[in-house]
């Protein structure tokens, strides 16, 4: 049995931003597997499965635009994240309008995009992992998947989807078993192209309090991430994504 | 993407030393004064260090511009902060000489002070040297170090050459050398080691080369030349606010890239803006163009975009203006700017404080750019109002971007910001023109009342591109849209009330064209009522003629509408521009003999 799903996405605008410039954000030619994951897992998720990108189709020529947002170049600071989460009552908030807070830079983002992401999950068997018995994983992923594809069916999500950034919500709708993907229109000449190095995702990795960049998660664990990238290529309109395991660090 | 790209561009050039990019451990400084001085370290002279360009100004005459010579000295650029931060064999005035010149604006107090912090910098820069003395042991470094310990800052006094450099660095020369000190054999190879020791360390995944290598902090040296950034230097990648800082990663590591990787795209991207031929402006943003290998086109396209500066031979210009026309005409030949499947990139910069951002990135084959920038030009062609028969200075056939842009506004400040990278962006990706291109245009001709060559000639690519409409560069007699008819007609009722009254100040183009254009209905019945009292005044033979046409152009025209949307605004504008060049026609040589 297969646990594979084929996801839909569209959208007006998209902004993939590079790590490299996220200041003035420019963005990847195309999604990335951090941000299908991230679409994937806002219409269903568990702790027990692990969503994994195996294919990216482009369906739509890759069109760049160029706009000016106002961001804010301060960040929240932790009680102001406890207050947003309800925790405590007191808001001393960020104020987004005040001059030393508020900037406008500029993005280079993507315009009218659409995509078929190819994903399957994996089971993560704790319990079996700490000694217990072996789940029977196919009844298991059975669940999982049907869950997953009545929610796609449905529209329903845990969040509203975005394509890198919030302002650009994506559209999605699930491609059953069996039935055609829809037409691709990339130009004969980025049918084949080179992306160059791209982020694949972010691996999470034990830390100790030496590392400078390490932080706690919020179940108490302390960690340090490091960007995995792997090498983009689009051939006849499909980037083929490799495991995390083998993009380089 | 960006950074690769340049990193292969910093790869070839770095190929040919001819073209004087920096190695690793090395800047280009503008250096302005050299300390000349003797085996012993006794002080000789200090002379300033210029190159003299004359250039043929925009009068037509000679001007002379004095620039400081720009030499590889050690290290990256001056180290910013307020702590003591001397460099290695070069410097400024301060450091070098503990001397720098007063502003007697600031209070006596701020001056002390500043004259204390002088004389700190020239200790610091006085003990770096020494301390590194016997590690370096070389003859002329040694000198240089007898120099700095007989030298008291209060000589500086003495050479009044020094009041003339207020800012710019200098470096060191032994008298008899032809070289400069920091360039002697030994100090250079000494630098070198010190580099490579330093560059050890943790290593990381590089995004830019692929290869684990230590990720660059900050990436050095500074971006320049870029119009309105902050003359020191701009950053392309960096990460100065709190904002931007993810997974509590600081700085560079934010963005993995490796310190040879970061010093080869930065210094590629000085290379190309500080060239005059490889940059221009487009809005305003600083635009570069290359190509991954050397081609005629990356020296020339520039100038095709933005027009040969006036100081250029004439030869150059013949020659840009040739490739443009070829291209026009679609008879460039294959090989004239170079291989056509070569990738090119096209990267504009705009600043924002001490940031880039990058306005527009296009990449694709050359052969491919130029079949786009055909097609441009071959929608914007149109029969000239004054052409070399009738004017001194004949309008463009083949118009440069800031030519097109410089109609959206009264003046050059007035260009909206966006509008040139969108422009740029359709022209070279062969996409619609930006919709905001036309209204402002059309703006412009209602508020002139001048229906200009260039003006009529964006809207015409405009109704090309983004409305496939069949435009002919001259009058098109078959053409029936309504907007188009009306604005013959408004020429022709122009040119009748201009025969019969010959002296009037204002026309009825300076009264009635933009409510005309916009709203017909309410303009024309009054126009068509004047237009028999004008006719009445012509001699026989040009009212026969007039009333023909007139006749002619109504014939199609069922109803004035009430008014015209902004594609019948600019096809009135052509109507009425072509009409009214049919009536002034170019004597042509073709034309009389036919």
């Amino acid at each position: 049995m297969s646990y594979g799903i084929k996801l839909h996405l569209s959208g007006d605008f998209a902004c993939f931003t590079r790590p490299e410039m996220k200041v003035e954000r420019v963005s990847y030619d195309i999604i990335t597997p951090s941000a299908a994951r991230g679409i994937i897992e806002a219409i269903y998720w568990k702790p027990q499965i692990r969503w994994i990108i195996d294919r990216i189709h482009v369906l739509k020529p890759i069109r760049f635009t160029n706009i000016r947002r106002n961001e804010v170049g301060a960040k929240a600071s932790a009680p102001t994240a406890a207050a947003m989460n309800g925790d405590i009552v007191v808001l001393p908030g960020i104020i987004a309008d005040d001059p030393k807070t508020r900037q406008q830079r500029a993005s280079t983002l993507l315009r009218d995009i659409a995509y078929v992401i190819e994903a399957h999950f994996d089971i993560l068997d704790y319990r079996f992992e700490r000694g217990g018995p072996e789940l029977p994983a196919n009844d298991c992923a059975g669940k999982h998947l049907d869950v997953f594809k009545r929610r796609a069916r449905g529209g329903q999500c845990f969040h509203q989807p975005c394509l890198g950034n919030r302002e650009f919500p994506a559209r999605f709708s699930l491609i059953e078993d069996g039935d055609p993907l829809p037409a691709c229109e990339l130009p004969p000449e980025q049918l084949n192209k080179e992306l160059g190095w791209m982020l694949h995702d972010l691996s999470y990795l034990p830390a100790d309090k030496k590392a400078k960049d390490s932080f706690l998660t919020g179940r108490g664990k302390r960690v340090r991430t490091e960007p995995r990238f792997f090498h983009a290529q689009l051939e006849n309109g499909i980037v083929t994504v490799p495991p995390l395991q083998s993009a380089t660090a | 993407m960006i950074l690769q790209s340049l990193h292969q561009l910093y790869n070839r050039l770095a190929e040919d030393p001819q073209n004087g990019l920096p190695t690793p451990g090395y800047s280009l400084q503008n250096i302005s004064f050299c300390v000349i001085i003797k085996a012993d370290g006794s002080l000789i002279e200090i002379v300033p260090c210029r190159t003299e360009t004359i250039e043929i100004g925009k009068n037509g005459k000679e001007k002379k511009t004095v620039r400081p010579l720009s030499l590889l000295v050690p290290g990256q650029s001056k180290p910013p902060g307020q702590g003591l931060n001397p460099c290695f064999l070069w410097d400024n005035t301060g450091y070098m000489l503990g001397f720098k010149p007063e502003d007697p604006k600031k209070s006596e107090a701020a001056r002390e002070k500043e004259r204390i912090r002088t004389l700190a910098s020239f200790d610091a820069f006085k003990t770096r040297h020494l301390e590194t003395e016997t590690l370096i042991a070389d003859p002329h470094f040694s000198s240089v170090c007898r120099f700095l310990e007989s030298w008291s800052p209060d000589q500086a006094a003495d050479h009044p050459m020094l009041q003339e450099i207020i800012s710019g660095f200098g470096v060191f020369q032994i008298s008899g050398s032809l070289k400069y000190v920091h360039q002697a054999p030994a100090v250079s190879r000494w630098w070198n080691e010190q580099n490579t020791i330093s560059s050890a360390g943790e290593t990381s995944f590089c995004l830019v080369t692929g290869k684990p290598a230590p990720t660059a902090a900050t990436h050095d040296p500074a971006i320049k030349s870029v119009a309105g950034a902050q003359s020191s230097g701009a950053k392309l990648v960096s990460f100065n606010l709190k904002s931007v800082e993810s997974f509590s990663k600081e700085q560079g590591d934010n963005s993995p890239v490796s310190e040879t990787a970061a010093f080869a795209y930065c210094n590629a991207l000085n290379w190309l803006l500080a060239r005059k031929e490889r940059r221009f402006r487009i809005g305003d943003a600083t635009t570069v163009f290359w190509t991954a290998a050397a081609t005629t086109a990356e020296t020339l396209f520039p100038w095709m975009m933005s027009g040969v500066p006036e100081a250029e031979d004439t030869a150059t210009k013949n020659r840009v203006h040739d490739l443009l026309k070829k291209i026009s005409q679609g008879i460039l030949g294959r090989d004239d700017l170079g291989d056509p499947t070569v990738p090119y990139y096209i990267l504009g910069l705009s600043p924002n404080a001490s940031r880039l951002s990058v306005r527009f990135w296009h990449t694709g084959e050359l052969g491919e750019l130029i079949t786009k920038l055909k097609l441009h030009l071959q929608q914007l062609s149109l029969v000239r109002q004054w052409d070399e028969t009738n004017s001194k200075n004949p309008e463009p056939v083949t118009p440069t971007v800031y030519q097109l842009l410089r109609q959206t506004s009264r003046d050059a400040d007035g260009i909206p910001p966006l509008l040139g990278g969108a422009l740029m962006r359709a022209i070279v990706l062969g996409t619609p023109y930006p919709d905001s291109l036309i209204t402002a245009v059309i703006n412009r001709i209602r508020a002139e009342r001048e229906v200009s060559y260039l003006k009529v000639a964006v809207l015409k690519a405009w109704l090309i591109r983004n409305h496939h409409q069949l435009i002919t560069p001259m009058l098109d007699e078959t053409n029936v849209n309504l907007g188009y008819r009306l604005g013959r007609l408004f020429a022709a009722l122009e040119k009748t009330q201009q025969d019969a009254l010959p002296d009037l100040n204002a026309t009825i183009r300076e009264r009635f064209y933009s409510s005309a254009s916009a709203t017909p209905r309410a303009v024309f019945g009054r126009l068509l009522r004047l237009y028999p009292h004008h006719l009445g005044k012509l001699p026989i033979g040009g009212k026969i003629v007039r009333e023909k046409l007139v006749q002619e152009i109504l014939d199609s025209v069922q109803d004035f509408p009430s008014h015209l949307n902004l594609q019948g605004q600019a096809q009135f504008a052509l109507g009425y521009y072509h009409q009214r060049k049919a009536f002034y026609p170019t004597k042509t040589k073709e034309a009389t003999v036919a």
